[in-house]
C-alpha cells in the first residue's frame, strides 16, 4: 500500500520504452491507455488514502529523508495527481483516431512513449518531496512536451516548439538557480527540511538577500511555466500548432502543475508569512493576474483560429487561479485550487471538441465551424456546454470556482477586482458566442468537408468530461472538500 | 389630379377635429371648474363626477400634448437603423 | 432521495421535459403539452410535502417553498404556459415549444423557491431560453434584437450575481425575503431585477425584442420575464420608495411610445411596460392593500395581455404583418371569434366593470388613496384612463376596425386564410378571455388567494360610476383624436439608440484610432536601436499578423525585465517603511 506513490510515477515511466519496443502500432496505444488508466486507478486509491489517513511519506529505496529522496503526498499533491492522471486517461481514450490522422505512422510509437514520459514527469513533480527532484521531473516533462509539440502537422509547430523550448529552458534554469540558492543557504533539498531551516534564518532587519533573490528567480521561472501574463507569449503558439491530443493534455495539466509548484514553493518552503507579509507576493501577483484576465480575454475575442482563441482563454483562466493565490486567504486559495480542477475539466472538453472538429474538417478556423451545428450536433453541443462552463453559468463547474473566487474577493473587500472578474466572464460570453453563432446560425461552408459526426471513440471521452462539468457544477462536495483542505494545509505552512 | 384633392380633404378633417376638440376641452373645463368651486351648481350633490372627469381630461390632454411634441423630436424614417 | 424529491418541484419538471421536448415525435410533444401543465397545476395546489432543501457549498438552498404569493404567480404562469403552447401548437417550431417549457419552468421555479442562489440559476435559464424564443421568430430583425436582448439580460444577471455575492459576503442570509435597504448588495440586486422588469433606462428592450418573436412566441414572452421581476420585487423590495418614480416613468413611457407606434404588437409591448410600471408603483408604496393589488393586477394583466397577443398573433398568422397601415380595415367580420376575444381582452385592460382589471386596479388605486399618496393616485388614475390609448381602445381599433391606409392591404384581407383559428388555438384564446370575465364576475375568488387578508368590495355604485366617467372621457378623447394620432410609417428613437448607434460609432472611432496609434508605436519600436536589437533574432523572421508576432528574443528580454523588477520589488518590500507597492495600491 505504501508503495503507491512510487508506483504512480513508475508505471508510465516503464511503459514508455515498452511502447517504443513494440512493433505493433495499435499495441503502443493500448499500452499507453492501460498505463494511464492504471495511474488513474492508483491516484484514486492514493486520494482516498490521503483523505482518510492524512499525508503519506515514502522514502525511495528505503533511504530516510535528508539523504535519500522522499515522496511526500499530502492532499494537494493527491488532488493534482488526480487531475493529471484523470485527464491523461480520458485523453488517451480520445487519442486513438485523432493521432492516427495527425501523426505520421512511423512516429506513432514515439508519440505515445513521449506522452507517457510527459505524464510521468508531471506526476513526479506533484508527488516528490524533494526540491531538486522537482526540477528533474520538470525537465522530463518539459523536454517530452517540446518534442510532442514539434510533432504537429504544420511546419509552424517546429517554430512553436523551439520557442517553447527556449522559454521553458530559461524558466527551468531560473527555477534551478532558485533551488541552488536555497541549497547554498540551507544545505538541504528536502522540502520539509528546507522549510524548517528557512524558518530559522533571521529575516528581522533587512531581509535575507540570498533568500529574496532565490525567490525572485523562482517566481519568474514559475511565471514562465505558468504562462502568467506577460510571460505567456510562448503558450498560444505552442497550443495552436501542437497535435490536438497534445493540446488537450498540456492545456488541462501542464499549467496546473506549474500552479502547484508555485503553491508548494511559496507556501510550503518559504512560508506564507515570509512570502506574503514580507515580500507581498499577493500585490505583485495581483496586477499580472488582472491583466491576464482582461487582456487575454480581449485578445481571444479577435482570434480566428479557435484553438488559439482557447489558448488565450487559458491564459485568462490562469489569471483567475493566480488571482485566488494573490488574495492570500483561505477562501482565495480554495478558489484557485478548485479552479485548477474545474479548468482542467472545461478546457479538456473544449480542446477535445477542437480535436474532433480538426479530425473531420482538417482545421479549426472560425470559418470551418459554419454549419457544424447541424453536421456534428453532438460535438457542437459539447462545445456549447463546455463554453457555458467557461463563462461560469450556474449548474456548471465553472460557476462554482467563480462563485468562490467572488466570495473571496468580496471577503477581502476588493470591489474593483470583483468587477474585473465579472467583466472577464462577460468577455468569455463574447468569444464563445462567436463560435456558437457561426456553428448554428451561419450558412454552411461552401466546401463540404466530412459530413459526419465525430467517431464514438472521440465523443465518449468528450461527453464524460462534459458530464463531469455538469456533475461537479451541481454536486461539488468532493473537489471542494479537497481544495479547502489543501488550502488549510497551505495556510498553515504545509505541516499538517 | 386625384392626389391634391385628397390631401386637401385630409387637412380639412384635421382642422375640423382640432376645433371640435378645443370646444369640448373648453366646455369640460368650465363644467369642471363650476362643479368644484360653486357649491350651488346644478349637480353639486355628486361633486366626484367633476373631479374624476377633470383629472382624466387634463391628464389625458397633457399626455397627448407631450406625445405630439415628442413625435416631432423622436420620430425617424422606418429604415433609420439600417442607414446608421 | 433527493432525485425523486426533485420531481415534486414543478419548475424542475418543466425544465426537464423542456430539454428533450424539441426532439420528441410530434404526437408525444402534443400530448405532453396538453396534459402536463394542468397536472402540475393540480399537483401544486394539492402538494403537502413541505419544503425541499439541499445543501450546496455550505448554503442551505430551498428548492421548494409554497408561499401564497408564489403559488398565485406560479398558477397563473402555469396557465399561461398551457394556453400559450396550445395556441402555439399550430405553427410554432419544436425548438420554440421546448424553450417555452424551460422558460416557464424558470419562472415557476423562481416563484416556488426561497433562496437567492436557486433564484439566480432559474433567472439565467430564463434569459437564455427566452432569447431562443426571440430567435425562433425568424423575422428580419429577430437575430439582432435577440442579441441585444441577451446582452442586456446577461448584464442584468451579472449585476444580480454580484449583488447576491455581496449579500453572502456580508454574512447576510440568502433566504429570499425582504432585503434590508442600503449597501451594495441591495442596490445591485435591485438593479438586476429592475432590468428584467423593463425599468428605465433600458425599458426599450421589451418593445425591441418581444415583437420579433413568432405569433405564439410573444404570448410566452409577455407572460413571464417582467412578471417574475414583479414577483421578486414584491417579495424582496416591498415598500422601497425608489420604485414609485421608476414605476411612474414606466407607466407614462409606455403610453407615449405606444401612441407613436405603428405596429400593433409593439403597441402591446409598450402596454406591458405601462402596466408593469403601475405594479411597480404599488409595490413601492408597499402597504398590504397595494401589495395585494399589485399581485391581483399582475394576474389580471397576464391573462388579458395573453388574449390580446393571441388576437394579434392570429392577425399576424393570416396577414403576415402587424403594421397598422398594412392591415385591412374590416378584419372584424372575417374573424368574429377573434374579434370577440380581443374586445373582451381590451375591455379587461381598460378596467370596464365586470372584467378582470376593474376589480384589481381598484384595489391598487384605493390602496394608494388610503396610503395618502394623493399625487401618485392622480397620476395612476390618468395612466389607467390612458390605457384607452393603447391596449384598450387604440389596439382593437387599429387591428380590426380602422380604415386601411393602402389599397394593397384591402385585397389581402380577402385571402381565404384570413379566418378565425381552429381547434386548440381557438380554445386557448377563448379560455383566456373567459378567465378575464370570470375574475370580473367573481372577484372574491381571486381576493381570497391574496396573501394579506382584507375585504374589498369593487361593485359599489360610486366606484362603477367613477370608472364609467373615466372611461367615457378618455374614450371620447380617443375617438376625437383617432385620426390625428393615426400612425405614420416611422420608428421612434429610444434609449436603445445609444446601444445601436452611439456605442457602435464610438467603437469604430476608437478602433480606428487604436489602429493608427498601434501602427505608429510599431514603427517606433522597429526603428533604429530596436531594429538592430531585433536583427540578432532575424533567424526567426516575422510571421503572420503583426499583433501576434513575438520574437523569442523579445520574450527573453521580458523575462529579464521581470526578474529585475521582481528582485527590486521584493527588496523594496523587505525594507520596513519603504513598502512602495502597498502604498501604490492603496492597501
Amino acid at each position: 500500500m505504501n508503495h503507491l506513490a512510487a508506483i504512480q510515477v513508475i508505471i508510465p515511466l516503464l511503459c514508455a520504452p515498452l511502447c517504443m519496443l513494440l512493433r505493433w502500432r495499435t499495441g503502443a496505444w493500448l499500452i499507453a491507455t492501460l498505463a494511464t488508466w492504471a495511474t488513474f486507478g492508483v491516484s484514486l486509491v492514493l486520494a482516498r488514502t490521503v483523505i482518510l489517513n492524512g499525508a503519506i511519506t515514502y522514502d525511495m529505496g528505503g533511504w530516510p529523508a535528508p539523504w535519500g529522496i522522499s515522496y511526500h503526498v499530502d492532499i494537494l499533491s493527491a488532488f493534482v495527481v488526480l487531475i493529471v492522471s484523470g485527464v491523461a486517461a480520458l485523453t488517451l481514450a480520445f487519442a486513438y483516431k485523432s493521432v492516427q490522422r495527425e501523426i505520421r505512422p512511423e512516429s506513432l510509437r514515439a508519440f505515445y512513449a513521449l506522452l507517457l514520459i510527459c505524464l510521468a514527469g508531471l506526476l513526479g513533480i506533484a508527488l516528490t518531496g524533494d526540491a531538486f527532484n522537482i526540477y528533474v521531473f520538470l525537465e522530463i516533462s518539459s523536454l517530452s512536451a517540446y518534442a510532442l509539440i514539434g510533432m504537429g502537422q504544420r511546419r509552424r509547430a517546429l517554430r512553436a516548439a523551439f520557442q517553447y523550448l527556449i522559454m521553458g529552458t530559461i524558466g527551468a534554469t531560473f527555477i534551478l538557480i532558485g533551488i541552488g540558492l536555497l541549497y547554498s543557504l540551507t544545505g538541504t533539498l528536502n522540502i520539509q527540511d528546507l522549510a524548517s531551516r528557512v524558518e530559522m534564518i533571521p529575516t528581522s532587519t533587512y531581509g535575507n538577500h540570498t533568500l529574496i533573490t532565490a525567490f525572485a528567480f523562482l517566481t519568474v521561472g514559475l511565471s514562465l511555466k505558468l504562462a502568467l501574463f506577460p510571460l505567456h507569449l510562448w503558450l498560444p503558439n505552442a497550443y495552436t500548432y501542437a497535435p490536438s491530443v497534445v493540446t488537450i493534455f498540456l492545456a488541462a495539466t501542464a499549467t496546473k502543475v506549474a500552479v502547484y509548484m508555485l503553491l508548494r514553493f511559496s507556501f510550503c518552503i518559504l512560508g506564507q508569512r515570509f512570502v506574503f507579509e514580507q515580500l507581498t507576493l499577493g500585490n505583485i501577483l495581483l496586477l499580472p493576474s488582472l491583466a491576464a484576465i482582461l487582456v487575454a480575454s480581449l485578445v481571444a475575442i479577435f482570434q480566428y483560429d479557435i484553438k488559439r482563441m482557447l489558448a488565450y482563454s487559458s491564459i485568462a483562466q490562469i489569471g483567475y487561479m493566480t488571482l485566488g493565490i494573490s488574495l492570500n486567504s483561505h477562501a482565495g486559495l480554495s478558489a484557485g485550487i478548485l479552479h485548477m480542477f474545474n479548468h482542467a475539466l472545461m478546457k479538456g472538453a473544449l480542446f477535445m471538441v477542437m480535436g474532433a472538429v480538426a479530425y473531420r474538417t482538417g482545421s479549426v478556423y472560425l470559418s470551418d465551424f459554419r454549419g457544424l451545428g447541424r453536421r456534428m450536433p453532438w460535438t457542437m453541443a459539447a462545445f456549447v456546454f463546455g463554453g457555458l462552463s467557461l463563462m461560469g453559468v450556474p449548474l456548471t463547474a465553472g460557476f462554482i470556482s467563480k462563485w468562490i473566487l467572488l466570495q473571496a474577493t468580496l471577503e477581502a473587500g476588493w470591489w474593483p477586482v470583483t468587477a474585473i472578474i465579472l467583466l472577464g466572464s462577460l468577455l468569455a460570453v463574447i468569444y464563445i458566442w462567436r463560435v456558437v453563432e457561426t456553428a448554428y446560425f451561419n450558412p454552411r461552408h461552401e466546401i463540404e468537408h466530412g459530413t459526419e459526426e465525430a467517431p464514438l471513440s472521440m465523443l465518449l471521452p468528450m461527453w464524460v468530461l462534459i458530464g463531469a462539468n455538469i456533475y461537479f457544477g451541481i454536486d461539488t462536495s468532493i473537489p471542494l472538500h479537497m481544495a479547502e483542505r489543501a488550502a488549510t494545509i497551505l495556510m498553515s505552512g504545509g505541516t499538517l | 389630379m386625384r392626389a391634391p384633392i385628397s390631401s386637401a380633404k385630409d387637412s380639412v378633417i384635421v382642422s375640423k377635429t382640432t376645433s371640435r376638440l378645443l370646444w369640448i376641452v373648453l366646455s369640460m373645463l368650465l363644467l369642471g371648474a363650476d362643479l368644484i368651486w360653486t357649491p350651488h351648481a346644478p349637480v353639486s350633490h355628486l361633486p366626484q363626477i367633476g373631479i374624476y372627469m377633470l383629472i382624466t381630461l387634463t391628464g389625458t390632454v397633457v399626455v397627448l400634448g407631450v406625445t405630439l411634441g415628442l413625435r416631432r423630436l423622436l420620430q425617424r424614417g422606418e429604415d433609420y437603423y439600417a442607414e446608421h | 432521495m433527493l432525485s425523486t424529491k426533485l420531481l415534486y418541484i414543478p419548475g424542475v419538471v418543466l425544465i426537464l421535459t423542456g430539454i428533450p421536448l424539441a426532439f420528441f415525435p410530434a404526437w408525444l410533444r402534443r400530448s405532453i403539452i396538453i396534459t402536463l401543465p394542468p397536472l402540475l397545476l393540480l399537483h401544486m395546489w394539492t402538494f403537502s410535502g413541505g419544503d425541499i432543501h439541499v445543501t450546496w457549498l455550505g448554503y442551505k438552498l430551498t428548492l421548494l417553498h409554497l408561499s401564497s404569493t408564489g403559488l398565485l404567480f406560479a398558477s397563473v404562469f402555469m396557465f399561461a404556459l398551457w394556453a400559450g403552447s396550445l395556441f402555439a401548437l399550430q405553427d410554432a417550431s419544436p425548438l420554440e415549444l421546448g424553450s417555452a417549457f424551460i422558460y416557464a419552468g424558470g419562472a415557476i421555479g423562481i416563484c416556488l423557491c426561497a433562496d437567492w442562489i436557486t433564484l439566480f440559476c432559474y433567472w439565467e435559464l430564463m434569459a437564455l431560453s427566452s432569447t431562443l424564443i426571440v430567435w425562433c421568430g425568424k423575422q428580419q430583425d429577430s437575430w439582432r434584437a435577440g442579441l441585444r436582448y441577451l446582452l442586456i439580460h446577461l448584464a442584468g444577471g451579472v449585476a444580480l450575481l454580484a449583488g447576491i455575492g455581496a449579500l453572502a459576503a456580508a454574512g447576510g442570509s440568502l433566504e429570499l425575503g425582504r432585503l434590508a435597504p442600503g449597501g451594495y448588495a441591495y442596490w445591485l440586486i435591485l438593479a438586476g431585477i429592475l432590468l428584467n422588469a423593463g425599468a428605465p433606462p433600458f425599458s426599450f428592450w421589451v418593445a425591441d425584442a418581444y415583437p420579433q418573436a413568432s405569433p405564439s412566441g410573444m404570448v410566452f414572452l409577455s407572460a413571464f420575464t417582467t412578471k417574475t421581476a414583479v414577483f421578486v420585487l414584491i417579495t424582496a423590495f416591498a415598500g422601497a420608495n425608489v420604485l414609485i418614480p421608476i414605476g411612474i416613468y414606466m407607466a407614462i413611457y409606455g403610453i407615449i411610445y405606444a401612441l407613436l407606434e405603428q405596429d400593433i404588437r409593439r403597441i402591446l409591448a409598450y402596454s406591458i411596460v405601462n402596466q408593469v410600471g403601475f405594479m411597480l408603483v404599488a409595490v413601492g408604496v408597499g402597504t398590504p392593500d397595494t401589495l395585494n393589488g399589485a399581485q391581483a393586477h399582475a394576474v389580471a394583466h397576464i391573462l388579458y395581455k395573453m388574449v390580446l397577443l393571441m388576437g394579434a398573433g392570429v392577425i399576424m398568422r393570416s396577414l403576415g404583418t402587424t403594421k397598422a397601415r398594412e392591415l385591412g380595415g374590416a378584419l372584424w367580420h372575417k374573424m368574429p371569434w377573434t374579434t370577440a376575444c380581443i374586445l373582451v381582452g381590451a375591455a379587461a385592460s381598460m378596467g370596464v366593470p365586470f372584467t378582470s382589471s376593474f376589480v384589481t386596479k381598484s384595489v391598487v388605486l384605493s390602496g394608494l388613496a388610503d396610503a395618502g399618496m394623493g399625487f401618485v393616485w392622480v397620476l395612476m388614475l390618468v395612466c389607467s384612463a390612458t390605457v384607452v390609448f393603447n391596449a384598450g381602445g387604440r389596439f382593437p381599433w387599429l387591428a380590426l376596425f380602422a380604415p386601411t391606409a393602402t389599397s394593397a392591404a384591402t385585397s389581402k384581407v380577402d385571402a381565404p386564410k384570413v379566418t378565425d383559428p381552429k381547434g386548440l388555438a381557438l380554445f386557448a384564446m377563448l379560455a383566456g378571455a373567459l378567465l378575464c370575465l370570470v375574475i370580473g364576475w367573481f372577484p372574491q375568488s381571486l381576493y381570497s388567494a391574496l396573501p394579506h387578508t382584507a375585504i374589498y368590495q369593487p361593485y359599489t355604485f360610486g366606484h362603477i360610476l367613477e370608472q364609467v366617467q373615466i372611461l367615457a372621457v378618455a374614450g371620447a378623447l380617443f375617438w376625437l383624436t383617432r385620426r390625428v394620432l393615426y400612425p405614420s410609417a416611422s420608428i421612434t428613437l429610444d434609449t436603445d439608440w445609444f446601444l445601436r448607434v452611439a456605442v457602435l460609432r464610438t467603437w469604430q472611432w476608437f478602433s480606428s484610432g487604436l489602429a493608427t496609434s498601434y501602427a505608429k508605436s510599431i514603427e517606433l519600436l522597429t526603428s533604429s536601436q530596436m531594429r538592430s536589437y531585433m536583427l540578432i533574432f532575424i533567424l526567426h523572421g516575422p510571421r503572420g499578423i503583426l499583433a501576434r508576432s513575438w520574437y523569442t528574443g523579445s520574450i527573453a528580454l521580458w523575462v529579464a525585465v521581470m526578474l529585475a523588477s521582481y528582485i527590486i520589488l521584493y527588496n523594496l518590500n523587505a525594507i520596513p517603511g519603504l513598502n512602495v507597492l502597498q502604498q501604490l495600491l492603496g492597501r
